[in-house]
């Protein structure tokens, strides 16, 4: 039901949880089907240019797209760029998330772009719109995730590990889009509200799958949940040991959208309970008990608490 | 005095989209000028077929081949067919029962006159010479010859044809494990042309006229002070409005750029070009257009710019107004009449 | 559960686009919905709107909407791609969750394409229907072909409906006219025209601080129907009908029902549906034939039908609003003076 919901791909993760709070449901399916990878490939081969939106007009672009209509790379990249000039963030620190999704997904056999990727690679890599490269933008995929929500009386039934929502945020940014502040804290004021429903704190979390369909969103998030301080994402994945599976707070095990295959923010709940149930496989995170979900590209964002339960 | 303006605004594309399981199934079977429906466990017939059954989610038994010929249950007259509509001339939708089925199939009936279409007619399909796996396969169905007719009556609708096809024990739907091998990727391309008559409102009207005056009418909020470009309606902040008309100068400064290289649909400017967002003096929020008459690698976040305006007819009430923004001072000679757009200079 | 009650309602339609863009249409309605309840914009703590961008035909303009409502300083905003019926729903869950305790729920619609009705019916299944273009009266033409059929109804009683609710058109003039799509005539069909409705609803105490009689929310149900015309019985409306019987309607008395039927027959497989014994006033306010400003007309069915609570004129309201072709999709909400 609906679209372009507050939070984002959450949205229905959060209307699945408020039916079942409210006691409209005991057990809701939330699933998100993308078929990108297919409609893509025919794109190109049919000669038509890659497209974000079909905006095309005889006379009428002019004035849509200059009110933020357009590709959405242009978008982000003109937020890339202002983090990088407020901030001094380089195009070497930025880097550092699609190389560790790269290498993560190299443990996924469902990722789709599994080579390696090194950091030449990256640098030398096709703009797309600057700075954003080839590899900063997810990849397309077809694929189909599907989780089960239900009323935590059922846990004690459930076949399998049980995971828990702690706690989610889905306080819109700033203001919309249209007023035309580029906002580089979009997701504060969603964060601010998933940690003020839970006890728990950024050092809590195991684990996280932050939203990279461009990898300054996955700066920003980690900005904006409070793991380093506004602006000082760079230098906090700049050693790219502690974002790494090994590291304090490993993110994107499964390859992100970057490398895993963009299938549009569920597979990141997919992937942190994959986690929490001790089911991710070779990308396993030891001990993993809490995870997070951010989600959301400007200007809908949501992030989510889960931790394991009780079966 | 304003006009709100309007404007034509027309998308175009195609979609495509693969299909697989029954639904393959029943298409490929078109193009061979079959018709396939699926067996319940129940023992329905559905026609189209579904890989699961409606009611219980079970995966349906098999497949079933049925007659391409049928009931009417249902059927209303197009006297004047539009553009997309399958047939010249005036023809009948219906909703069709096939002989052996327990649903129906909407699809058409050329009667010729609406005077021959009664529920409860018997039809049959009409096949295109030449098929391609879509439902249009079927041109249409037609009415069966006076001497196959079932005499006319008001049938129930719930009535099921007696006739029983034997299920065929291959033709088992593709399931959620165990695939079937597929038998060659089949597309239905989906073709929209979609024209509106756009209207962006009297607030922006206002701000585009002026635009082609080479003003920039920006807005001041009576509650909170903020300018705007362009002028909202009601204040996004703070909910108050109308807003004060405030004449801002056509300079300011760049407060992020982008070098794009990724062509999109509806782009206006040659690769690459530079995207900025600029904040004219005196607004509080910045406006986005392009930069030209200047190197990519000398764009800076915080460089003056002043606009590049377009002349005689190509002044418009539109964006393009403004041609684009260069560095401020700078001295270049005048940019031709007739460029497509900024192109960056190597 | 907390009792949650409608407390204000405003709309407005157009006729014919007249250069307002969404916020400008909107704007207005919003201000009077609040300014009828006495709730100030910093009070609403929930905003739910819905319109469809594709009657529109510009991406992303939505949110240009946005200026129209009280979404800053932050606070929840859903927005809906369909009718404005479920973004009420949507505003009475979160009031539920507890997220807050007043909401405001609104629509708002500009089609701008010569026919918008038939944007909406590209929405139909891809595969085996939309190739074949059947334009929405013609969908509705067959389901009515099929109440017909039935031999509960004729054409007459649909032209009884339309007069009823276009006024001034008598039934023999309606019945001389031609079909334009057999069995329907041109004013069996509903008049597409822009439009913005806003409903603003609050929790117990807060409802019963307004003056006048809150709308006491008893219950909503909604439901779908199958997506396969094929496989439908189009004389019946079963997720009414499931809707109706957990609500408990069947055998009640109804003093005010507004049902969102864009074509005239419909308002009988509607009613029929309902299975209430007795409705005192169906339509007073004309119903969507008259006036249809397509994503916002079943909110204004919740809001003509709180509105005959908060006057006074009812004690038992039923609002139905529906989405899809051929009422594939029905929201039930039953309001009451009673807390």
């Amino acid at each position: 039901m609906g679209n372009f919901e507050g939070p984002a791909q959450l949205g229905p993760v959060l209307n699945a949880c408020l039916a079942i709070s409210a006691g409209l449901a005991r057990h809701v399916v939330v699933y998100r089907t993308v078929t990108e990878g297919s409609a893509r490939k025919r794109a190109r081969t049919d000669g038509a240019r890659s497209s974000a939106q079909p905006t095309g007009s005889a006379s009428g672009p002019e004035w849509i797209t200059a009110f933020g209509g357009g590709p959405a790379p242009i978008g982000y990249a003109l937020l890339a760029r202002r983090h990088f000039h407020e901030y001094g963030t380089s195009r070497e620190q930025l880097a550092q998330i699609a190389l560790t999704a790269r290498s993560n997904a190299q443990l996924n056999p469902k990722a789709v772009l599994r080579e390696p990727l090194s950091l030449a690679e990256y640098l030398g890599a096709r703009m797309i719109a600057d700075p954003l490269c080839l590899y900063d933008c997810d990849v397309y995929c077809d694929g189909s995730t599907a989780i089960v929500l239900s009323h935590a009386d059922y846990a004690r039934d459930a076949p399998r590990g049980v995971v828990r929502v702690e706690a989610m945020g889905i306080a819109p940014p700033a203001r919309a889009q249209y007023a035309q502040h580029i906002d580089l804290h979009p997701g504060e004021r969603a964060a601010a509200q998933m940690w003020a429903r839970s006890g728990l704190r950024p050092g809590d979390v195991d684990v996280a799958g932050l939203y990279d369909g461009f990898s300054i969103l996955t700066m920003l998030w980690l900005e904006a949940l409070g793991f380093c301080a506004p602006g000082e994402s760079g230098p906090f994945v700049e050693d790219a040991k502690r974002i790494s599976l090994g590291g304090e707070l490993p993110i994107n095990t499964n390859g992100g959208q970057l490398s895993g295959g963009r299938l549009h923010g569920l597979g990141f709940v997919h992937e942190m309970c994959l986690q929490l149930r001790g089911e991710a496989g070779e990308r396993q995170v030891r001990n993993a008990r809490v995870a997070l979900v951010a989600l959301g590209a400007l200007p809908y964002v949501g992030c989510m608490l889960l931790r394991v339960g009780e079966s | 005095m304003t006009e709100a303006l309007r404007a034509a605004h027309r998308i175009s594309f195609s979609y495509r989209r693969s299909v697989g399981g029954a639904l393959e199934r029943f298409l490929s079977g078109l193009a061979r000028a079959e018709i396939w429906g699926s067996l319940t466990k129940g023992g329905r017939v559905l026609v189209p077929p579904v890989d699961w059954e409606p009611e219980t989610g079970e995966a349906t038994a098999a497949l079933v081949r049925l007659e391409d010929t049928g009931v009417v249950r249902a059927w209303t007259w197009v006297d004047a067919p539009g553009a997309r509509q399958p047939l010249d001339r005036a023809f009948a939708y219906a909703l069709i029962q096939l002989d052996g089925a327990d649903s129906a199939l909407l699809h058409v009936v050329d009667a010729g006159d609406e005077s021959a279409m009664m529920t409860g007619m018997r039809v049959q399909a009409q096949w295109r010479p030449e098929r391609s796996g879509s439902i249009l396969d079927i041109r249409a169905f037609v009415p069966m010859a006076p001497g196959e007719d079932v005499a006319a009556q008001r049938l129930p609708a719930a009535e099921v044809s007696s006739a029983r096809p034997v299920p065929i024990p291959n033709g088992s739907a593709r399931g959620a494990a165990g695939s079937d091998r597929p038998s060659g990727l089949l597309e239905v391309v989906s073709d929209v042309d979609l024209e509106y008559a756009y209207e962006p409102g009297l607030s922006a009207s206002r701000f585009f006229r002026a635009l082609a005056e080479r003003r920039i009418a920006a807005g001041r909020c009576p509650g909170c002070g903020g300018v705007y470009v362009p002028p909202h309606p009601q204040c996004p902040a703070c909910g108050s409005g109308p807003m004060a008309e405030v004449e801002l100068a056509d300079h300011g400064v760049v407060t992020a750029y982008t070098v794009v290289h990724l062509p999109f649909h509806g782009m206006t400017s040659e690769l690459p070009f530079v995207s900025a967002r600029i904040r004219l003096d005196g607004a509080d929020v910045p406006i986005a257009h392009l930069l030209g008459e200047v190197r990519p690698e000398e764009v800076h976040v915080g460089q003056r710019v002043e606009a590049v305006w377009a002349d005689g007819e190509d002044l418009r009430p539109t964006w393009e107004a403004i041609r684009y923004f260069r560095p401020a001072g700078s001295f270049t000679a005048a940019s031709t009449r007739g460029a497509v757009g900024p192109a960056c200079d190597r | 559960m907390r009792s949650v009650a409608v407390i204000g309602f405003a709309a407005a339609v157009a006729p014919h686009p007249d250069g307002r863009s969404d916020a400008e249409l909107l704007a207005p309605v919003v201000d009077q919905a609040l300014m009828a309840a006495g709730v100030a914009r910093e009070e609403v703590g929930v905003v739910a709107s819905a319109s469809s961008e594709f009657l529109g035909g510009v991406v992303g303009t939505v949110m240009a909407a946005f200026d129209a409502l009280p979404c800053w300083p932050p606070r929840t905003h859903v927005h809906l791609e369909g009718e404005g019926a479920l973004a009420f729903f949507e505003a009475w869950v979160r009031l539920q969750a507890g997220e807050a305790d007043v909401a405001l729920a609104c629509a708002f619609s500009r089609p701008l394409a010569p026919e918008p009705r038939s944007i909406l019916s590209l929405q139909l299944d891809p595969y085996l229907v939309a190739p074949l273009a059947p334009d929405p009266r013609s969908l509705a033409a067959l389901q009515a072909r099929a109440l017909i059929e039935t031999g509960r109804y004729e054409e007459i009683d649909f032209a009884r409906v339309t007069s009823l609710r276009r006024r001034n058109v008598e039934i023999d003039a309606l019945l001389a006219q031609p079909y334009v799509a057999s069995p329907l005539r041109a004013l069996d069909c509903s008049s597409v025209c822009s439009g913005a409705a806003a409903v603003v609803l609050a929790e117990g105490d807060r409802a019963k601080a307004v003056e006048g009689n809150p709308a006491w929310i008893r219950g909503i149900e909604h439901g779908v129907e199958s997506a396969a015309l094929g496989r439908r019985d189009l004389a019946r409306a079963p997720s009414i009908e499931a809707a109706a019987a957990t609500l408990g309607l069947p055998g009640s008395i109804i003093d005010v029902a507004e049902v969102h039927a864009p074509f005239s027959h419909q308002e009988l497989i509607i009613t029929d549906a309902l299975g209430v014994k007795e409705i005192e006033s169906l339509n007073p306010s004309g119903g969507a034939l008259p006036a249809d400003p397509l994503m916002a007309t079943g909110l204004i069915r919740i809001g003509e039908a709180a509105r005959a609570i908060l006057e006074g004129d009812a004690r038992l309201a039923l609002a139905h609003a529906t989405n899809g072709p051929c009422l594939q999709h029905n929201v039930l909400c039953l309001l009451e003076a009673e807390p």
